[in-house]
């Protein structure tokens, strides 16, 4: 199930690895994305703080980590193609997986549809 | 009976403080050991750029096709010929100093200065010819050079100084810079532009770890350096190099600076280079002059203490410019300020030295120029701060450009409005940073900025945005 922090980006959990992208309305916002700045494997993600960046041709924001954990994994290919997070927030344009390290945060995420109540308000 | 001045060194600082003593009367003699002009003319700011005009039009190539341009055949750099360029501007500026000198009947000596007592230097040629100079007051100007750092002497094959950068023969497939400040961020850039591999080690968090940077222009340019595939290690130090077979095998290991260093990050990371560039910072260049055997006041590292009217220890013996070090701001528009105010008080004027207002540019992809406070330095001094950013992708300019990354912020008192300090990364942000520079020096409000007309289209309207904010809401930007 997806999960969304108020701040944009969502999670989708297995076991104890989080995965983690951007949210259909914020993808909607920005426009077409040029640019995602993924974090580094082994970096350790606060939730609640920044940990990458993303650029559109209209504007550009942080990308604020929806839960904490360890970076496992970064979508590598977005960084010659971020065009997949237009087309596919919540598959193919995923940005980084990690390792939850405070997996009682979840609980207090979004479900899709209070996230979009809340941003659409 | 004019005043003979005697000047050390004809840099900005001294062929300026040359140009103001006459000016004013005096009858000047200027010693210069190496090439009028100085670091700043022959090994700094002008070369640099010179060289980073080539490195933008590469850049500007690989966008002929986003620009509508058809490239066939592919395009290079020629090193040779970027390099005669090079000289070229260097020789077009040092004969128009020429020519401003004896328009003035400044007489300019070439040779090693000594300074025998405050009224005498001994100049020798570099045949040996020595001659003896009377002044009556004498400006030391002798600047910097490149701080040579025991663990990685220059060799000027694979362990190069800025100096020898400048100079090099061919472009290197490779190049690891340790030390991302000014000097390491601009050639980084450049050498990346050329096609070199580039990699850079820089001992603290961030780059240009300067005070006076605000941290958000440090991230936006590491986030350019990715995009550039600039490989960047950050709390990271060069723990030691080893020439072998045309290559340095050089080793990275965590920055000194770290407080807690993390199992992970213990791990020494070897890089493989054709060259390294060690750009960790100046230092003085007045060794030779005899100026300890005269008594003055130096600190431990060399460099010479003066007062806010630029007088030293030693009664009619001034010194400006990188000679009295970082803690006086080393830029060339400050030394040639120094200058005019050293020349000025020499003159009988009451000057004063003013280091509160100073604008800094670096010369990165894009560019960066800051004046006045961070918001974090407003509240270490106990401001009240605000700090208002506009991104120039806002903006039909930079669009119309292609050059939309980056920002203009500026930083307020939240009550009186007035603009503490400007901060600005993206395209052309040297040259727009002088608006700034003006508000900071007048003691404008953001007010005042977002009352006065900014030409459309122009880069410029990204202060004009920035200050909008500030007093309400950005006009180019969505309603919050």
């Amino acid at each position: 199930m997806l999960l969304f922090h108020k701040d944009h980006c969502w999670v989708r959990t297995e076991g104890n690895t989080g995965t983690i992208g951007i949210s259909d309305f914020a993808q909607n916002q920005m426009g077409q994305i040029i640019y995602v700045e993924l974090p580094e494997i082994g970096r350790e993600l606060t939730a609640g703080e920044e940990f990458g960046a993303i650029e559109s041709n209209k504007t550009t924001s942080d990308l604020i980590a929806p839960v904490s954990g360890e970076v496992l994994e970064a979508n590598g290919s977005l960084e010659d193609d971020p065009t997949p997070i237009n087309s596919s927030p919540y598959d193919r344009g995923w940005i980084a997986r990690v390792k939850l390290t405070r997996p009682a945060e979840l609980d207090g995420l979004l479900a899709e549809a209070d996230y979009r109540r809340q941003v659409t308000g | 009976m004019s005043l003979t001045v005697g000047i050390v060194g004809a840099g900005p600082g001294g062929y300026i403080a040359a140009i103001r003593a006459a000016q004013l009367g005096a009858r000047v003699v200027v010693v210069e050991q190496e090439a009028i002009g100085g670091t700043c003319l022959n090994w700094g700011c002008i070369p640099t750029k010179t060289i980073k005009a080539t490195a933008e039009a590469i850049e500007q190539l690989h966008r002929a096709r986003e620009l509508g341009i058809d490239l066939e055949g592919g395009f290079h750099p020629n090193l040779e010929r970027i390099m005669a360029r090079k000289n070229e501007v260097i020789q077009i500026l040092a004969t128009g100093i020429h020519n401003i000198f004896k328009s003035y009947g400044i007489a300019y000596r070439e040779g090693s200065a000594r300074v025998l007592d405050p009224h005498q230097i001994r100049v020798t040629k570099a045949n040996g010819d020595s001659q003896d100079l009377t002044v009556d007051r004498l400006i030391i100007a002798s600047g910097s050079k490149p701080l040579v750092f025991p663990a990685f002497p220059f060799d000027g094959e694979y362990l190069l100084s800025s100096n020898d950068a400048l100079v090099l023969k061919e472009i290197p497939e490779s190049i690891l810079i340790i030390g991302a400040g000014v000097v390491g961020c601009e050639f980084a850039f450049i050498f990346q532009a050329l096609g070199s591999r580039v990699t850079v080690v820089e001992a603290l968090s961030r780059v240009i770890g300067l005070p006076s940077i605000d941290e958000e222009c440090s991230k936006i340019l590491q986030r350019e350096m990715k995009k550039k595939k600039i490989a960047l290690y950050l709390d990271k130090t060069v723990e030691k190099t080893e020439i072998r077979e045309g290559a340095v095998k050089v080793t990275v290991g965590p920055s000194p600076f770290l407080k807690e260093i993390k199992e992970k990050d213990k791990k020494p990371i070897e890089v493989e280079v054709r060259k390294v560039l060690v750009s960790v910072g100046r230092q003085s260049n007045a060794d030779g002059l005899g100026l300890k055997e005269l008594g003055l006041e130096v600190d431990a590292r060399g460099w010479i203490a003066a007062n806010e009217k630029l007088e030293t220890n030693i009664p009619g013996l001034y010194a400006i410019g990188d000679a009295l070090g970082p803690a006086k701001i080393m830029l060339a528009h400050v030394a040639s300020t120094e200058g005019i105010v050293a020349a000025e008080n020499i003159m009988g004027h009451d000057r004063k030295m003013d280091y509160g207002v100073v604008p800094s540019g670096i010369f990165t992809f894009p560019e960066v120029a800051n004046v006045g406070l961070t918001e974090l330095q407003a509240r270490d001094k106990g401001l009240e701060a605000r700090s208002d950013s506009f991104h120039f992708r806002g903006l039909g300019k930079p669009q119309a450009m292609g050059e939309i990354v980056g920002q203009v912020k500026i930083v307020s008192d939240s009550r009186s409005g007035k603009v503490l300090g400007v901060h600005i990364i993206g395209p052309h942000a040297t040259d727009l940073i002088a608006e700034g520079t003006l508000a900071v020096q007048l003691g404008a409000t953001v007010q005042d900025l977002a009352q006065t007309i900014h030409a459309h289209p122009t880069l410029a309207e990204a202060v004009l945005e920035a200050a909008h904010k500030a007093v309400g809401a950005g006009l180019h930007g969505l309603k919050e």
